[in-house]
């Protein structure tokens, strides 16, 4: 076997590999892992809908954009979590993605209708998860 | 005519311009309906960073030179505060750039015109592509969710990391696809390289200098003003 047939069959397996495995993941990853039409906030279930109507909308500004959400630290103290200063929140989107953050971000970070998202102003995008499904106390 | 110093730093300079410039105007996009689970990312890192890196090697044959585009793409990167976190995708840009160096410095994967002429065909160039594509798009965005909590919080969670890594090669896949395509049109296609050290030098640097002016010029007023 010439070098270039070995080089091309062994660099072949490799990218079939990738491909077959990558397509795979990204269509696991499509899958909802929780309900989206739910926000479950230590272990309470509330319906998107019901937290915007119980909670205040609130103006403001990040990345230059305006939005218009309500405030996590409302939602977490509605959720009966105690000792809310001394905790930390993970924050998990349908994808799975999810980010773990302090109460002071909480208390600066806001939960927007449009892209059922947590924004936090003053954190890098990484922190701002689509699709929220679930608050959990850490 | 043989290629100097200056000519090579000037190319770093504006392949890194164009490179930072179509990062921070495509970085932004935002699909949605059936295409919202595109990650632009992958295009960026699969074709455009991929492509320009291939492009320049194939055409200046210098080693660690795509580094120095990379750097000169982060650095641009940052006056664009919008889409995606900055921070992230500078330090992806980097990131991308080492992995490419990396896979593409060692001599069984020389695509430069010293290279390996059996290289050179679609079919090996097509595979390489989609490995190297993956890997510098999985590489620049595990690194950067590493880098980036630590550099704007000052702590890593390694849970969170966890969970994201089913996305990042997830999204991978795009990027193998991107590469796939990219690199033999990158390397092979015969149209796009011009013989750089026969172009006058005051049309060179002209040019450069006109396009690395546009580019940042371009960045800093419309995402600053």
């Amino acid at each position: 076997m010439t070098d270039i047939t070995r080089l091309n069959k062994m660099l072949a397996i490799v990218a079939v590999l990738i491909l077959i495995s990558s397509c795979s993941v990204f269509a696991y990853s499509l899958l909802p892992k929780g309900d989206v039409s739910k926000i479950i906030v230590n272990d309470i279930e509330f319906d998107w809908n019901e937290v915007f109507e119980d909670h205040e909308l609130v103006p403001f500004v990040a990345n230059d954009v305006e939005y218009e959400g309500v405030l996590l630290a409302g939602i977490i103290e509605d959720a009966g979590v105690v000792d809310p200063e001394s905790r930390q929140y993970k924050v998990t989107g349908s994808d799975g993605y999810q980010k773990d953050v302090s109460w002071a971000d909480m208390e600066n970070g806001y939960l927007v209708l449009d892209g059922h998202m947590t924004v936090f102003p003053e954190l890098t995008k990484s922190y701002w998860v689509r699709d929220v499904i679930g608050i959990g106390v850490v | 005519m043989k290629m100097n110093k200056y000519r090579i730093l000037a190319a770093i300079i504006v392949f890194g311009s164009v490179w930072g410039l179509l990062e921070c105007v495509l970085g932004g996009i935002r699909f949605e309906g059936a295409l919202a689970n595109f990650p632009i990312g992958a295009l960026l890192g699969g074709m455009v960073g991929l492509g320009l890196m291939a492009f320049s090697r194939r055409m200046f044959n210098v080693f660690w030179m795509q580094l120095g585009m990379a750097l000169i793409a982060g650095l641009l990167r940052f006056w664009a505060p919008i889409g995606t976190c900055v921070i992230c995708s500078a330090l992806a840009i980097v990131a991308e750039g080492v992995v490419f160096e990396l896979i593409f410095n060692r001599p069984t994967f020389d695509i430069s015109i010293r290279g390996q002429s059996q290289l050179l065909n679609v079919k090996t160039l097509a595979l390489l592509g989609v490995i190297a594509g993956f890997t510098i798009y999985v590489v620049g965005y595990m690194f950067t969710q590493i880098m980036t909590p630590v550099l704007t919080t000052g702590s890593f969670n390694l849970s969170n990391f966890g969970a994201v890594l089913p996305l990042i090669f997830g999204r991978g896949f795009f990027a193998a696809v991107f590469g796939g395509i990219t690199l033999p049109l990158a390397v092979l296609v015969k149209q796009l390289h011009i013989d750089v050290s026969k172009v006058k030098r005051e049309h060179y640097y002209a040019a450069v200098s006109g396009v690395t002016a546009f580019c940042w010029v371009f960045v800093i007023a419309f995402f600053q003003f």
